[in-house]
């Protein structure tokens, strides 16, 4: 409410200026309020970005606690959207910045993350993330064909959930522990995006950042139930992310892409001792697949083929490494 | 860069249906610089390419470059291909 009262006032006190700054040609020209603008969209293959996204038929390597062993059926979905509150611009037109144009803007991205496994009993739900923040994002024109962006999230939680039916087939094993993988945390990412040589094709580079605020870093140093300490803290608290993304010119009314994500998250370790120190595991995502043009009016953004390997992004889940995920996606957009 | 000449009706109706209202003066003559800016060059060259080259009068370049400007492509100069293909089939060509 706080973020929607500051849009409002930023474009009330912006009224008056508008026109007088519209006639300068670079200067900001009136705040546009929950419109979206595509300064930094999020790169295909980013993990846990805010969008609608479903990966069916999709398949996972066996969980921590799984009680049948092997690879599984298992699909994900995403349900989110990062939710523009309002932009400023010295452009008018909507759009990617062009050559000497700038744009800025406030974003509430919201987003949900599951995954469901269908080899257990009763496929169960095996863990839901839950995301929602602030985010800033920047753009500005370096020439007609390539753009600079910039992305700030300076607050955002995180909160985790395993399902209850994956928690009743897991305390059937003696070691498991309920973990209270729940943190806020501030990111950053830096974008070079624009044409390439073929005209019609477009690329993105990337890389970002993200850190927990807070000692404890990405979850409770306590069990859930308990307020006793039992559980060694995170403490490499900085995930670096490098990001790239081509997409050929269109064929038959869409592009082929390929997206790529490079994370080096930490494994979490519950129980860390000289022995058995945290560590981190390079944790790539791929997609390769094919892409609407950004105007074309149709609700199926992406369709494409997935490969996740390293650390498995789901939870208090992120204690395993070497795991992988595969499937089929679909991206859509309103 | 060159000064637009897009008839000022068509620039209300282009941006009108991306702000929903008719702005004032200077808003809607920096949308049509932008505009021009934008893709008028392009589409000079593809009517020029074309068989046979047309001239196109400033507003049939105004017409096309509100085409090009909400047409799926990404790529801007795809955009003026679809708006130019779209203005020369009207045309009858």
């Amino acid at each position: 409410m706080a973020v929607v009262m500051f849009a409002m006032a930023v474009d009330a006190s912006a009224q008056a200026a508008a026109g007088a700054s519209a006639r300068e040609g670079h200067g900001p020209n009136r705040p546009k309020l929950f419109r979206d603008q595509p300064f930094y969209d999020p790169l295909r293959a980013e993990e846990h970005a805010a969008r609608v996204q479903l990966l069916i038929p999709a398949w996972s390597d066996e969980f921590p606690h799984s009680e049948t062993t092997g690879s599984r059926f298992a699909w994900q979905i995403t349900l989110g959207r990062e939710l523009p509150i309002v932009t400023v611009s010295s452009q008018q037109l909507d759009g990617e910045m062009n050559h000497g144009e700038w744009g800025i803007g406030l974003w509430t991205p919201v987003s949900f993350h599951m995954i469901e496994d269908f080899a257990d009993e009763s496929n169960p739900i095996v863990d839901t993330d839950y995301r929602f923040g602030s985010m800033v994002k920047f753009q500005y024109g370096l020439s007609d064909s390539l753009r600079l962006g910039v992305r700030y999230v300076p607050w955002a939680h995180e909160s985790t959930h395993l399902g209850d039916e994956y928690v009743i087939i897991a305390q059937r094993s003696l070691d498991f522990e309920r973990v209270n993988v729940s943190y806020e945390y501030q990111s950053y990412g830096i974008s070079l995006e624009g044409s390439g040589p073929l005209g019609d094709d477009t690329f993105v580079i990337r890389h970002g950042g993200l850190k927990p605020f807070g000692k404890t870093g990405y979850y409770s140093d306590h069990l859930l139930g308990s307020d006793e300490p039992a559980l060694t803290t995170s403490t490499r608290n900085f995930e670096a992310s490098f990001g790239a993304e081509y997409r050929f010119p269109e064929w038959r009314t869409r592009h082929v892409y390929v997206s790529f994500e490079l994370r080096n998250p930490v494994v979490y370790n519950y129980h860390q001792t000289a022995d058995a120190p945290e560590e981190r595991q390079w944790t790539w995502n791929l997609q390769l697949g094919r892409s609407a043009p950004r105007n074309e009016r149709t609700a199926l953004k992406d369709y494409f083929f997935q490969i996740h390997r390293g650390v498995n992004p789901y939870g208090q889940l992120r204690s395993q490494k070497d795991y992988w995920s595969a499937g089929f996606g679909w991206n859509f957009g309103f | 860069m060159a000064d637009t000449d897009y008839p000022s009706k068509l620039i209300l109706v282009a941006f009108f249906i991306q702000e929903q209202k008719a702005g004032t003066k200077d808003e809607r003559d920096e949308f049509s610089q932008e505009l021009f800016d934008t893709y008028d060059a392009l589409i000079t060259d593809l009517c020029n390419d074309a068989t046979p080259p047309i001239d196109p009068s400033a507003e049939a370049r105004a017409l096309m470059a509100i085409m090009a400007f909400h047409a799926a492509p990404s790529n801007k100069k795809k955009q003026a291909e679809a708006a130019v293909g779209a203005y020369l089939i009207h045309r009858g060509r």
